[in-house]
Protein backbone atom coordinates (compact mmCIF):
# COMPACT_ATOMS: atom_id res chain seq x y z
CA UNK A 1 0.00 0.00 0.00
CA UNK A 2 1.45 3.33 -0.94
CA UNK A 3 1.93 5.90 1.81
CA UNK A 4 1.01 9.37 0.66
CA UNK A 5 1.07 12.63 2.57
CA UNK A 6 -1.70 15.17 2.57
CA UNK A 7 -0.52 18.26 0.72
CA UNK A 8 -3.68 20.25 1.02
CA UNK A 9 -3.37 24.01 0.90
CA UNK A 10 -3.86 25.76 4.22
CA UNK A 11 -7.46 26.78 4.59
CA UNK A 12 -8.21 30.49 4.84
CA UNK A 13 -9.28 30.07 8.44
CA UNK A 14 -6.01 28.62 9.76
CA UNK A 15 -3.94 31.83 9.77
CA UNK A 16 -6.53 33.99 11.58
CA UNK A 17 -7.19 31.07 13.97
CA UNK A 18 -3.50 30.94 14.92
CA UNK A 19 -3.47 34.69 15.56
CA UNK A 20 -6.68 34.41 17.59
CA UNK A 21 -5.35 31.50 19.66
CA UNK A 22 -2.07 33.26 20.50
CA UNK A 23 -3.95 36.47 21.29
CA UNK A 24 -6.38 34.64 23.60
CA UNK A 25 -3.50 33.00 25.44
CA UNK A 26 -1.53 36.25 25.79
CA UNK A 27 -4.57 38.19 27.07
CA UNK A 28 -5.57 35.47 29.58
CA UNK A 29 -1.98 35.09 30.82
CA UNK A 30 -1.69 38.87 31.23
CA UNK A 31 -4.88 38.85 33.35
CA UNK A 32 -3.64 35.94 35.53
CA UNK A 33 -0.19 37.51 35.88
CA UNK A 34 -1.62 40.94 36.70
CA UNK A 35 -4.11 39.67 39.30
CA UNK A 36 -1.72 36.96 40.59
CA UNK A 37 -4.82 34.79 40.83
CA UNK A 38 -6.68 32.56 38.43
CA UNK A 39 -10.23 33.70 37.85
CA UNK A 40 -12.58 31.34 36.01
CA UNK A 41 -13.01 33.53 32.88
CA UNK A 42 -9.22 33.89 32.53
CA UNK A 43 -8.67 30.12 32.85
CA UNK A 44 -11.43 29.38 30.32
CA UNK A 45 -9.86 31.89 27.91
CA UNK A 46 -6.45 30.28 28.46
CA UNK A 47 -7.77 26.79 27.74
CA UNK A 48 -9.63 27.97 24.63
CA UNK A 49 -6.49 29.75 23.38
CA UNK A 50 -4.33 26.70 24.10
CA UNK A 51 -6.65 24.33 22.23
CA UNK A 52 -6.86 26.63 19.18
CA UNK A 53 -3.11 27.42 19.08
CA UNK A 54 -1.89 23.86 19.57
CA UNK A 55 -4.38 22.48 17.05
CA UNK A 56 -3.26 24.90 14.32
CA UNK A 57 0.44 24.46 15.16
CA UNK A 58 0.02 20.67 15.10
CA UNK A 59 -0.93 20.97 11.45
CA UNK A 60 1.97 23.26 10.59
CA UNK A 61 4.77 21.53 12.52
CA UNK A 62 4.56 18.73 10.02
CA UNK A 63 1.88 16.44 11.30
CA UNK A 64 0.11 17.15 8.04
CA UNK A 65 2.32 18.45 5.27
CA UNK A 66 1.16 21.72 3.75
CA UNK A 67 1.92 23.29 0.43
CA UNK A 68 2.60 26.66 2.02
CA UNK A 69 6.27 26.06 2.75
CA UNK A 70 6.87 29.67 3.80
CA UNK A 71 4.41 29.56 6.71
CA UNK A 72 5.81 26.21 7.86
CA UNK A 73 9.33 27.64 7.82
CA UNK A 74 8.26 30.85 9.57
CA UNK A 75 6.59 28.81 12.33
CA UNK A 76 9.55 26.43 12.63
CA UNK A 77 12.09 29.27 12.92
CA UNK A 78 9.89 31.35 15.24
CA UNK A 79 9.50 28.29 17.51
CA UNK A 80 13.24 27.66 17.38
CA UNK A 81 14.03 31.23 18.47
CA UNK A 82 11.41 31.09 21.20
CA UNK A 83 12.80 27.72 22.38
CA UNK A 84 16.32 29.16 22.63
CA UNK A 85 15.15 32.22 24.56
CA UNK A 86 12.99 30.09 26.87
CA UNK A 87 15.90 27.78 27.69
CA UNK A 88 18.13 30.80 28.35
CA UNK A 89 15.48 32.41 30.56
CA UNK A 90 14.69 29.28 32.61
CA UNK A 91 18.40 28.50 33.06
CA UNK A 92 18.97 32.10 34.15
CA UNK A 93 16.10 31.85 36.65
CA UNK A 94 17.39 28.54 38.06
CA UNK A 95 20.89 29.98 38.35
CA UNK A 96 19.77 33.18 40.06
CA UNK A 97 17.46 31.31 42.48
CA UNK A 98 20.23 28.77 43.22
CA UNK A 99 22.76 31.50 43.96
CA UNK A 100 20.67 34.34 45.40
CA UNK A 101 17.66 32.50 46.85
CA UNK A 102 13.95 32.71 46.08
CA UNK A 103 12.41 35.26 43.74
CA UNK A 104 9.76 37.60 45.07
CA UNK A 105 7.26 36.16 42.59
CA UNK A 106 4.62 33.54 43.31
CA UNK A 107 4.80 30.27 41.37
CA UNK A 108 1.57 31.11 39.53
CA UNK A 109 2.95 34.46 38.39
CA UNK A 110 6.25 32.84 37.37
CA UNK A 111 4.49 30.12 35.35
CA UNK A 112 2.29 32.62 33.54
CA UNK A 113 5.31 34.83 32.87
CA UNK A 114 7.22 31.90 31.32
CA UNK A 115 4.27 31.06 29.04
CA UNK A 116 3.75 34.73 28.23
CA UNK A 117 7.36 35.26 27.16
CA UNK A 118 7.29 32.02 25.15
CA UNK A 119 4.26 33.17 23.19
CA UNK A 120 5.29 36.81 22.84
CA UNK A 121 8.70 35.84 21.43
CA UNK A 122 7.08 33.32 19.08
CA UNK A 123 4.50 35.86 17.86
CA UNK A 124 7.17 38.55 17.43
CA UNK A 125 9.44 36.33 15.32
CA UNK A 126 6.51 34.94 13.31
CA UNK A 127 5.35 38.45 12.37
CA UNK A 128 8.96 39.44 11.60
CA UNK A 129 9.44 36.47 9.23
CA UNK A 130 6.11 37.04 7.53
CA UNK A 131 6.98 40.70 6.91
CA UNK A 132 10.57 39.91 5.91
CA UNK A 133 9.50 37.55 3.16
CA UNK A 134 12.21 34.91 2.96
CA UNK A 135 12.83 32.63 5.92
CA UNK A 136 16.32 31.23 6.49
CA UNK B 1 33.41 21.32 9.28
CA UNK B 2 35.97 18.58 9.94
CA UNK B 3 34.99 15.09 11.16
CA UNK B 4 36.71 15.68 14.50
CA UNK B 5 34.90 18.97 15.15
CA UNK B 6 31.55 17.47 14.19
CA UNK B 7 32.17 14.57 16.57
CA UNK B 8 32.89 16.99 19.44
CA UNK B 9 29.81 19.03 18.57
CA UNK B 10 27.62 15.92 18.79
CA UNK B 11 29.28 14.84 22.07
CA UNK B 12 28.84 18.32 23.56
CA UNK B 13 25.18 18.42 22.50
CA UNK B 14 24.35 15.03 24.05
CA UNK B 15 26.41 15.67 27.18
CA UNK B 16 24.70 19.03 27.71
CA UNK B 17 21.25 17.55 27.14
CA UNK B 18 21.87 14.64 29.51
CA UNK B 19 23.26 17.00 32.16
CA UNK B 20 20.13 19.17 31.88
CA UNK B 21 17.87 16.10 32.18
CA UNK B 22 19.79 14.63 35.15
CA UNK B 23 20.03 17.93 37.05
CA UNK B 24 16.40 18.87 36.52
CA UNK B 25 15.38 15.38 37.73
CA UNK B 26 17.51 15.86 40.87
CA UNK B 27 15.97 19.32 41.52
CA UNK B 28 12.46 17.91 41.07
CA UNK B 29 12.85 14.72 43.13
CA UNK B 30 14.76 16.21 46.08
CA UNK B 31 13.44 19.77 45.69
CA UNK B 32 16.99 21.01 46.05
CA UNK B 33 18.10 24.13 44.21
CA UNK B 34 21.46 25.27 45.52
CA UNK B 35 24.65 26.64 43.96
CA UNK B 36 25.80 23.13 42.85
CA UNK B 37 22.60 22.22 40.97
CA UNK B 38 22.38 25.77 39.58
CA UNK B 39 25.96 25.52 38.25
CA UNK B 40 25.19 22.08 36.75
CA UNK B 41 22.15 23.48 34.89
CA UNK B 42 24.24 26.38 33.62
CA UNK B 43 26.97 23.99 32.44
CA UNK B 44 24.37 21.83 30.68
CA UNK B 45 22.94 24.93 29.01
CA UNK B 46 26.35 26.13 27.81
CA UNK B 47 27.28 22.68 26.43
CA UNK B 48 23.94 22.28 24.62
CA UNK B 49 23.73 25.78 23.19
CA UNK B 50 27.36 26.02 22.08
CA UNK B 51 26.90 22.94 19.88
CA UNK B 52 23.32 23.74 18.95
CA UNK B 53 24.32 26.96 17.16
CA UNK B 54 26.40 24.85 14.79
CA UNK B 55 23.39 22.60 14.13
CA UNK B 56 21.02 25.42 13.27
CA UNK B 57 23.53 27.33 11.15
CA UNK B 58 24.23 30.41 13.28
CA UNK B 59 27.83 29.19 13.37
CA UNK B 60 28.65 29.17 9.67
CA UNK B 61 31.19 26.34 10.05
CA UNK B 62 28.28 23.89 10.15
CA UNK B 63 27.31 23.33 6.54
CA UNK B 64 25.39 20.11 6.97
CA UNK B 65 21.91 21.02 5.66
CA UNK B 66 20.26 17.90 7.08
CA UNK B 67 21.70 18.51 10.57
CA UNK B 68 20.39 22.09 10.40
CA UNK B 69 16.92 20.86 9.44
CA UNK B 70 16.97 18.26 12.22
CA UNK B 71 18.01 20.92 14.76
CA UNK B 72 15.32 23.37 13.62
CA UNK B 73 12.47 20.85 13.47
CA UNK B 74 13.46 19.24 16.78
CA UNK B 75 13.47 22.63 18.52
CA UNK B 76 10.11 23.48 16.89
CA UNK B 77 8.57 20.22 18.19
CA UNK B 78 10.18 20.69 21.59
CA UNK B 79 8.75 24.22 21.81
CA UNK B 80 5.32 22.94 20.82
CA UNK B 81 5.38 20.12 23.39
CA UNK B 82 6.66 22.48 26.13
CA UNK B 83 3.92 25.01 25.33
CA UNK B 84 1.18 22.36 25.48
CA UNK B 85 2.60 20.82 28.65
CA UNK B 86 3.12 24.13 30.47
CA UNK B 87 -0.39 25.35 29.61
CA UNK B 88 -1.95 22.07 30.79
CA UNK B 89 0.10 22.01 34.02
CA UNK B 90 -0.93 25.60 34.71
CA UNK B 91 -4.61 24.83 34.13
CA UNK B 92 -4.58 21.64 36.23
CA UNK B 93 -2.65 23.40 38.98
CA UNK B 94 -5.24 26.15 39.09
CA UNK B 95 -8.19 23.75 39.17
CA UNK B 96 -6.71 21.25 41.60
CA UNK B 97 -5.55 24.01 43.94
CA UNK B 98 -2.15 22.37 44.28
CA UNK B 99 0.76 24.41 42.97
CA UNK B 100 4.30 23.44 42.08
CA UNK B 101 7.05 24.97 44.16
CA UNK B 102 9.18 27.35 42.06
CA UNK B 103 12.32 25.13 41.76
CA UNK B 104 10.17 22.12 40.79
CA UNK B 105 8.26 24.12 38.19
CA UNK B 106 11.47 25.38 36.56
CA UNK B 107 13.07 21.91 36.72
CA UNK B 108 9.99 20.39 35.04
CA UNK B 109 10.17 22.92 32.20
CA UNK B 110 13.90 22.24 31.62
CA UNK B 111 13.27 18.48 31.79
CA UNK B 112 10.46 18.58 29.22
CA UNK B 113 12.47 20.87 26.91
CA UNK B 114 15.60 18.69 27.02
CA UNK B 115 13.81 15.33 26.73
CA UNK B 116 11.50 16.40 23.88
CA UNK B 117 14.42 18.00 22.04
CA UNK B 118 16.57 14.88 22.26
CA UNK B 119 13.76 12.46 21.41
CA UNK B 120 12.83 14.56 18.35
CA UNK B 121 16.52 14.66 17.35
CA UNK B 122 16.85 10.87 17.49
CA UNK B 123 13.52 10.42 15.70
CA UNK B 124 14.43 12.77 12.83
CA UNK B 125 17.96 11.33 12.56
CA UNK B 126 16.61 7.78 12.18
CA UNK B 127 13.75 8.75 9.93
CA UNK B 128 15.98 9.81 7.06
CA UNK B 129 14.12 12.65 5.38
CA UNK B 130 13.39 15.83 7.30
CA UNK B 131 10.57 18.06 6.06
Amino acid sequence: MSHTKSTAKPSAIEKPLLALGVLLMIVSLCIICWQDAASLPAVVLLMAGTIVTTSVLYVYTGARAREDERIRKAIAFASLNSWLILLWMVTGLIFSIGIYGQTGMSTLRLATLVLLIMLAVFAGWYVYYMIKGDVE
Amino acid sequence: MSEGNLKWTVISFWLGGLLLIATSAVIYVWNVLNDVTAAAVLLGYVLTISSFFTYIGVDKSGKDERARKIGTMSAAWSWYITLSFAALVLAFDIWSGRQFETPRLLATIVFIMAVSMMVANVWYSRRGDVE
